[in-house]
Order: C-alpha cells, then sequence, then structure tokens
C-alpha cells in the first residue's frame, strides 16, 4: 500500500514537471515568434503572393531544429547541451539519448534474417491486416521463426488482429520477452503496454521515437527469419526513425498497401517518394479491397473503383512490382476483430489465394536478396548470434515501470494515460 | 501579422473531426458536413491538418489551386463564387502532387500553428477541422492552439469493426484528457467514395440516398447543438 502511495506521487510529481515543462514551452512559442518565422516549415513566397512549400524536405536528425534555430539536434554530440537547450522541454530527453546511430540496434537484429517494412501513406488500407496475414503465412512453414513489430504508437492494432489482446510483455537480463502468438510467430506492439483498452498514448514525436528505438533494441527475438514491421499511416516521426535505425541493419524492402481509389493513390504515391527519398527499397505493392463479390448475389462491385489505374497504374509508374489483389472479404474484417488467421479459416477463398501468392512472391524476393547478399560479402547469414540469458526470472514490463524499473533516463518516463494533459 | 489571433476568434464555432484510426472517413465526414453546413446556409471553413495525406483538395476537385497571400495572411481556396465554403490544406502549398511531405513533429506543429493563425478566415460561422488518424502531435498541436478559442467539440469518426472501435476508443480518452466536449459518434456506410473521387457535392447529387439521410441529420443536430450553448 505504501509503495503504490510513493509510486503515485512520483508519477504525479512527473507529470507535474511535463505539465508544467508543457506549459512553459507554450508560452515561450509565442514570445520567440516561431509562427511567423517562415524559414521553419520551409515556406517562401513566391512572385510576392503566392504562398508554397519548397518541395518537403527531409527532416531527420533534426527534430527541434524548425522550432529552435539554433537546436543542435537530437544526435548531435552538443545535444541537450547546447545553448538553445536551455528551458526546452525535452532537454533531459535529448541529452540522454545515445548518439550516432546506435550499434545495439543492429547487434539486436543480426538474428533477424530479413526485415520487411509494410507501408502506406493512407490510413485504413488494411496495413495491419496484410502485416498480420503476411506473418501468418509466413509462419506456415512451421521451420520458420516469424516476429512482427508494431511502431504504430498511438494506434497499435496488432494485439487484436494476432488475437492476443491483454497479454503482457516481460522484461528479463536478455531484454523484452514479446508475446508468442504461436510457437513460431512473436509480436511486440505498444499495446501490451498500456492498462486499458481505453488508454490513449497521446506523445510527440521524441517520445515515439525513444520507444521505438527500444522496441528494436530490447526486445528479445531470439533467432528470427522474417521481422514483418508494421508502421501507422504517414511519412513523419515513426517511419523516419524506423528507417533511421534500422539503416545499418539492411533492411530487404518496403512493402506498399494501397485500395485501388485515387484518394489513396494521392497518399500512397506520397509514400513511394519517401520510400525514394531514404533510399527504401520497394518489395513490391498490394492492392488491397480490389472488388467485392457479394456473397449473396454473387455479383461483383467495386466499392472502391480504380479511376485512375489503381494499384497496377501505380506500379508501373514506380517501377516496382505489383504483387497481388486482394478482393473485399467482409469475413477477413471478422478474423481480424476475431484475432484469427484468415487463411486457415477460410483457406479456398480467393483471398487467401490472393494472400498466398502474394506472400510467396516476397519470400522469394527476400531469398533471392539473401543469396545476392551472401554471394556479395561471401558470408553465410545462417550463423546466428547468440543471445545469453543472463537473468531467467521475467519481471511484467507496463508502461509506468519505464520509470520505476529502468531508472534509466533515456527510457520513457510518464504514463501515456497521464501525459500532457493531467493535471 | 502583429495580432494573429484575430483570425479566429471572427469563427462562430469550431469542429473537430476526430478518428484514432485511419481510413475511416473522417475527410469524407469533414468534407461533406462542410457542404452540409454551407447547404443550410451557413459560411463554412474547412482546415485540412492532415499534413502527411491530405486529401481534402481531392475531394473538392480543388487539386492545383494555389492559396495566396494578402496583407492580413493567407486567403483560403474558396470552392463556391459567393465564398461560402473557404478551404484550406498542405495541398495547395505542395508543387508536385506526389511529393511526400516528410516532417517530423516539431515541423508539423510549426505549420499548424500557421495554419491557425494566418489564414484569413474573415466572418465564418462554422470552421471544420480534419486531422490525420492518432493521438499526436498534429493534435496536441490543434488543440494547443484551439483552448482560447473554446472549440464546441469534436465528431468522432468510426467504422464498425471492433479493431476501428479499439482506437476510436483511445481518442475517446484522447478527447476527455484534453478537456474537448464529443457531440456525438456516427456510424458512415461509404457510399460516397465516386462523388469525392469526382469532387462532386453529393448531398445535391444523391439527395434520395440513405447516406445523403444520414449525413444530414448529423447536420442538423450539429446546428441544433450550436443554437443550445
Amino acid at each position: 500500500m505504501e509503495r503504490s502511495c510513493s509510486r503515485a506521487a512520483f508519477v504525479r510529481s512527473r507529470c507535474w514537471r511535463e505539465f508544467s515543462a508543457w506549459r512553459s514551452f507554450a508560452c515561450r512559442d509565442s514570445t520567440v515568434s516561431v509562427i511567423s518565422d517562415t524559414s521553419s516549415t520551409n515556406l517562401q513566397q513566391k512572385n510576392s503572393h503566392k504562398v508554397f512549400l519548397v518541395a518537403a524536405e527531409l527532416d531527420i536528425g533534426s527534430a527541434y531544429a524548425s522550432v529552435e534555430a539554433d537546436c543542435p539536434g537530437t544526435e548531435s554530440e552538443d545535444a541537450g547541451k547546447a545553448s538553445a537547450c536551455q528551458g526546452c522541454p525535452n532537454q533531459t530527453t535529448c541529452s540522454a539519448l545515445p548518439k550516432g546511430p546506435d550499434p545495439e540496434v543492429g547487434k539486436r537484429l543480426r538474428s533477424v534474417k530479413h526485415k520487411i517494412i509494410v507501408l502506406s501513406g493512407k490510413g485504413g488500407v488494411g496495413k495491419s491486416t496484410f502485416t498480420a496475414h503476411l506473418a501468418h503465412g509466413l509462419a506456415g512453414d512451421e521451420n520458420k521463426q516469424i516476429a512482427v513489430l508494431d511502431v504504430d504508437i498511438c494506434g497499435p492494432s496488432m494485439p487484436r488482429i494476432l488475437g492476443v489482446e491483454g497479454e503482457q510483455v516481460h522484461n528479463s537480463g536478455s531484454g523484452w520477452s514479446p508475446v508468442y502468438v504461436t510457437d513460431n510467430l512473436a509480436v511486440m506492439s505498444v499495446g501490451f503496454l498500456l492498462s486499458g483498452p481505453d488508454d490513449a498514448v497521446i506523445w510527440r514525436g521524441p517520445k515515439k521515437n525513444g520507444l521505438i528505438k527500444q522496441f528494436l533494441k530490447d526486445v528479445d527475438w531470439g533467432e528470427v527469419d522474417y521481422l514483418v514491421i508494421d508502421t501507422p499511416p504517414g511519412t513523419s516521426d515513426e517511419h523516419l526513425s524506423v528507417v533511421q535505425y534500422l539503416s545499418e541493419a539492411n533492411v530487404d524492402g518496403a512493402v506498399i498497401v494501397t485500395t485501388p481509389q485515387e484518394i489513396a493513390l494521392l497518399d500512397v504515391r506520397k509514400e513511394i517518394s519517401f520510400c525514394n527519398k531514404v533510399g527504401l527499397p520497394l518489395i513490391g505493392i498490394v492492392e488491397n479491397m480490389s472488388g467485392f463479390v457479394c456473397p449473396n448475389c454473387k455479383t461483383e462491385s467495386q466499392i472502391f473503383p480504380a479511376t485512375t489505374g489503381g494499384g497496377e497504374k501505380l506500379a508501373q509508374d514506380s517501377g516496382t512490382q505489383l504483387l497481388g489483389k486482394v478482393p473485399l472479404d467482409p469475413r477477413i474484417g471478422r478474423c481480424c476483430d476475431e484475432g484469427k488467421s484468415y487463411l486457415t479459416d477460410v483457406p479456398d477463398s480467393p483471398a487467401t489465394q490472393a494472400f498466398v501468392s502474394i506472400i510467396s512472391k516476397i519470400e522469394e524476393h527476400c531469398e533471392k536478396l539473401q543469396k545476392q547478399r551472401e554471394s556479395e560479402t561471401g558470408e553465410v547469414m545462417d550463423t546466428f548470434h547468440e543471445c545469453k540469458v543472463q537473468n531467467s526470472r521475467p519481471k511484467k514490463l507496463t508502461m509506468s515501470s519505464f520509470v520505476a524499473d529502468q531508472g534509466n533516463p533515456r527510457s520513457l518516463t510518464t504514463q501515456p494515460s497521464s501525459s500532457m494533459f493531467s493535471e | 501579422m502583429d495580432a494573429p489571433t484575430d483570425h479566429l476568434s471572427t469563427v462562430r464555432h469550431v469542429i473537430l473531426v476526430l478518428s484514432g484510426k485511419g481510413g475511416v472517413g473522417k475527410s469524407t465526414v469533414a468534407s461533406q458536413l462542410a457542404l452540409g453546413l454551407k447547404h443550410a446556409g451557413k459560411k463554412v471553413g474547412l482546415l485540412d491538418v492532415d499534413l502527411c495525406g491530405p486529401s481534402v483538395p481531392k475531394m473538392f476537385g480543388l487539386e492545383g489551386h494555389d492559396v495566396h497571400q494578402c496583407p492580413e495572411g493567407w486567403l483560403p481556396v474558396y470552392v463556391d463564387k459567393e465564398q461560402q465554403l473557404g478551404v484550406m490544406s498542405i495541398g495547395f502549398l505542395i508543387e508536385n502532387r506526389d511529393d511526400a511531405v516528410v516532417w517530423r513533429g516539431p515541423k508539423k506543429n510549426a505549420m499548424i500553428k500557421q495554419f491557425l493563425s494566418d489564414v484569413v478566415w474573415r466572418d465564418i460561422d462554422y470552421l471544420v477541422i480534419d486531422t490525420p488518424p492518432g493521438t499526436s502531435d498534429e493534435h496536441i498541436a490543434v488543440i494547443e492552439g484551439l483552448k482560447a478559442y473554446n472549440p464546441d467539440g469534436a465528431l468522432l469518426v468510426t467504422t464498425p469493426q471492433g479493431v476501428a472501435i479499439g482506437d476510436v476508443r483511445r481518442e475517446l480518452t484522447f478527447c476527455r484528457k484534453t478537456g474537448v466536449p464529443i457531440l456525438g459518434c456516427i456510424p458512415l456506410d461509404p457510399n460516397l467514395a465516386a462523388s469525392l473521387e469526382e469532387g462532386k457535392d453529393f448531398l445535391q447529387h444523391y439527395k434520395a440516398s440513405p447516406t445523403f439521410c444520414a449525413l444530414d441529420t448529423v447536420i442538423k443536430k450539429l446546428i441544433q447543438v450550436d443554437r443550445d450553448f
């Protein structure tokens, strides 16, 4: 009882600090007049009255460059120590963050053969659904070990889709042990760290990045053949961080998920130019929700008409392959809600066939890449790096245990449920 | 530029359209809501703060339009000649439509602040704000920026499946935490994809459809709620 009280007091004081930091930050903003400084958002005026954006410039490693002109950037040696950092609410976070590409991420992921990132600029096109089924499909081979990492911090749906909602992550000497869906399918998501389904993670970018880094660095996957990373929609913090942290770790490539209609393609094209900019290779494009066959009358209708050529045209334009088209099937949605694998639940449907063919194409691609790499380096990738288990007694890991258990400053120090706005 | 607060103080009602989940129809609802309010004779502004995936320009058939600067600030792009419905989105600021806005949070925050402070909405009845999915930088920035103006509330959009509802529940928590009142939740039957692709006004073209009735009810409720305030 006494312990829980003292912890609550601690969290409260943390929150209070967070809140006052945020308040002072908000006040300071208005005096520093960040707003009127057009250079901060790369805005320029052309022909005296047309406002436009200088082709969206990449913002890697300068998380705060736009707020403070003198901000050294999170990757700099001076992060948190420069004069511009005085009074910045992220000063402690920045100064505690390790500088440069973290060798630990590379070390941890040496035991992972293939890394695939599932991306889409648009939300709700089926990234998580596809990720889950890609994982299920790959895990169909019992000799293969599959891992799924959900970096959608604000909307983690992997626990639900894989049917492991409410599970907990434990911390041991060798790292965080992921949640196992089957013997050869492991998953890690922020959803496991929340205390309830209503908990919102109201975090700004730097905190999200910190957690993603910890996911990549601290999760003890063991020997894994495929690591599939599910991302949130957009081209922002999470995406930059994943690519940045994995820059030393040989990512096989990105699978782009889209739906056929132009509204989605608009955003997906942006995601492809993001991939090109950061040098992330594309494995191919998956067109999801393409066509719907009514279960009663068997007529096919296009819910999202491909007015501009859909995924096929997109693949042509971006010089990559269309991996396949997955038709809409209400049973897919139902399986996701119930946390079952659609592939084994409805094995003979057209959508399952599409999934299977897409998955085998991805496997083929990855194996080809591996052979290429092996012939280039002369190294056989099967030599896994061994993880030594020092402490076998697992400890339960929750968001609040970031504060109490780890005690290191770069861990995320507030409960998501009581961040910024709690008073 | 000296008094950036002025532009929003002339706005009578501010409505946020939110959802934790992507692709549930936030932009669709936001644009139909704006059109519906316009048909009800109101002057409406629509602000798209989805910086990484702006879809509002496309939905109104306004792709390729430019934002112009006047002495007071930025002029929104108007959908109609009478200037009853003004739209502002980052889509208007990007030269090439395939360009990605690869920004981390702080840059997005600065952009949103600029949107909130510099856009000259003039004398509008409703400002509808369309947001990206999630509970992160954009959302915090918008709420921070709007605190002084008492936003009327948030409209949460969801689709019926459990996965989407999970995310929306998190968004509800966000609203409660940030003190934004919630006007109501509507499920939506997506029948208007085609008219959005072409940038047509769904509410005018498909008056007989059930989707129209659903949207119409929501809009009427909103107007009613605002009268009660």
